[in-house]
């Protein structure tokens, strides 16, 4: 191939935008013409200079423009506002910690109490049924389970093992 | 009522025992009705059978009932197959003295409890002089019960003529073929009763096997109360003065007291009697109430007092607060005799 390639088509190769095809013949060339790859390199190295400067600007302010904004936050006077929060904050703390603590002691205990102990209601009626078996003519022990049936199906283990 | 210590069981057991024997033997048609019902009592440690009974229990509103296969070999196995309701349709319960075991082949698990009650003999012949005391047997015409001959006794009480419980019991076994109990009013309260029964020995022993089966997993249940005749030591062991009625229905004495730790409250138990029907009295000084759980209590008044009340089949049970005691009553009384007991407990 006699013709050279052009700078817009070193970008674009280095873009990745040309077609597979043009792509494949344009590295081809570079490995033979030793124009275009200077020319190719030329343009990659432009690249890479602007992308790191660019990479620079962002973590870096000017100099002085870093050295008026330490200047102004010296030389800045705390408002009146300022001065008697930081005036108050021993005064203040003395009785948010009481409050605190009497939250913590006081108020959540009262509102927050142990629920009061229960005693099942069935183990008062099992209790009796199954005591009640003592006496000459009483139903047979199993035969006064049946009739909570459906409750100890649905939960074997006995409250009374409590 | 004073009641024999633990050392005399044997004796009155064995009184009882040779009572109902001699019974036995004059239980022959023509026989008194007393002599009936001690035969009747001593029946099942002496006849070994296989049937099937329905139990029926009414509350105010509604009935629960099961049908349940029952092998029994003499003196103290038994095991009841449960065919209905659906919910328990195939558990079964082997029971052998004081203890019983739960199979439950759908949640492949078997629940053990233990209820010395059960073989309390002092208890027992307790019992058994109260029923003399406090009821008349009345003896009925003969029917016919699960294509058995069956006489019928009726228990009038004696102090108030209601009719309290009604008997059909073999005329050659004597075995307790079917029972109906009955509220104050006269309607019916509970029934047991044989739709079909056969007597034989030849019931296999591995039909009582108490073996957790393969794949099975064992559950601890309840082991229940046994109050005994000793009330002072009871009471001692509750820790704390307990209050008891000043009223009871005409007939019923105290049988017994013992005390529970249920959550780490001592419950202290009297257990009442009039030999056919049992009250409990069951009090703590925690003020721990009644949890109803999945019971719907309904309020009532006394006293001042504000009542929680729940009705379970033909059993009540009222629970409330007396200064720093809780209470609950439970007994298989009408509401209003329930409430006239606990106004009657006041400090």
């Amino acid at each position: 191939m006699t013709n050279h390639y052009t700078n817009d088509d070193f970008i674009d190769y280095l873009h990745g935008e040309l077609a597979p095809a043009a792509d494949a013949r344009l590295h081809e060339h570079l490995l033979a013409c030793e124009a275009c790859r200077g020319a190719y390199e030329s343009e990659a190295r432009l690249g890479d200079w602007l992308r790191r400067a660019a990479r620079d600007d962002e973590r870096d302010l000017p100099p002085m423009v870093k050295a008026r904004v330490w200047e102004a936050v010296r030389t800045q006077r705390p408002s009146l506002a300022d001065r008697l929060r930081a005036a108050l904050r021993p005064a203040l703390a003395l009785p948010l910690g009481v409050s605190v603590t009497a939250l913590v002691f006081v108020v959540y205990p009262a509102v927050h109490q142990e629920a009061p102990p229960t005693v099942a209601a069935s183990y008062y009626l099992d209790e009796h049924a199954a005591e009640g078996q003592a006496t000459p003519l009483a139903d047979h022990p199993i035969t006064a389970t049946v009739v909570t049936a459906s409750e100890t199906a649905s939960d074997a283990a006995p409250d009374g093992g409590e | 009522m004073p009641r024999p210590t633990a050392a005399s069981k044997l004796g009155l057991a064995s009184v009882l025992g040779t009572l109902a024997f001699a019974c036995v033997a004059s239980a022959a048609p023509g026989a008194s009705p007393e002599a009936l019902v001690l035969a009747a009592i001593d029946a099942p440690h002496r006849v070994s059978y296989e049937g099937q009974e329905q139990v029926t229990r009414w509350g105010p509103t509604a009935a629960d009932s099961a049908i349940v296969r029952v092998e029994h070999k003499a003196p103290d196995r038994f095991r009841r197959t449960y065919l209905a309701p659906e919910a328990i349709y195939g558990d079964y319960v082997v029971t052998r003295g004081p203890r019983s075991d739960k199979f439950e082949p759908k949640n492949a698990r078997v629940i053990v409890t233990s209820n010395p009650a059960i073989e309390n003999a002092t208890a027992l012949a307790d019992n058994t002089t109260l029923v003399r005391q406090n009821y008349t047997p009345v003896l009925g015409p003969q029917e016919t019960v699960a294509g058995r001959a069956a006489a019928t006794i009726t228990f009038v009480n004696r102090f108030t003529g209601e009719r309290v419980m009604r008997l059909w019991i073999d005329a050659q076994t004597h075995l307790i073929l079917a029972k109906e109990t009955y509220h104050g009013d006269g309607s019916l309260e509970s029934r047991v009763r044989f739709d079909q029964i056969s007597y034989t020995r030849d019931i296999p022993d591995s039909l009582f096997a108490l073996d957790v089966p393969a794949g099975y997993h064992s559950v601890q249940g309840r082991t229940y109360g046994d109050p005994s005749g000793h009330i002072g030591t009871a009471i001692s062991a509750a820790g704390f003065a307990p209050i008891g009625p000043k009223y009871l229905p005409d007939g019923f004495s105290i049988i017994g007291a013992d005390t529970s730790d249920v959550k780490s409250i001592k419950s202290l138990h009297l257990l009442y009697s009039d030999g056919l029907r049992n009250l409990s009295l069951f009090e703590n000084n925690r003020a721990a109430a009644a949890d109803f759980g999945s019971l719907r209590p309904a309020n009532a008044s006394f006293a001042g007092h504000t009542a929680q009340y729940v009705k379970q089949g033909p059993t009540t049970l009222l629970a409330w607060h007396e200064h720093d005691l809780a209470f609950a009553l439970v007994g298989d009384l009408d509401l209003k005799e329930l409430i006239a007991i606990a106004k009657s407990i006041v400090p």
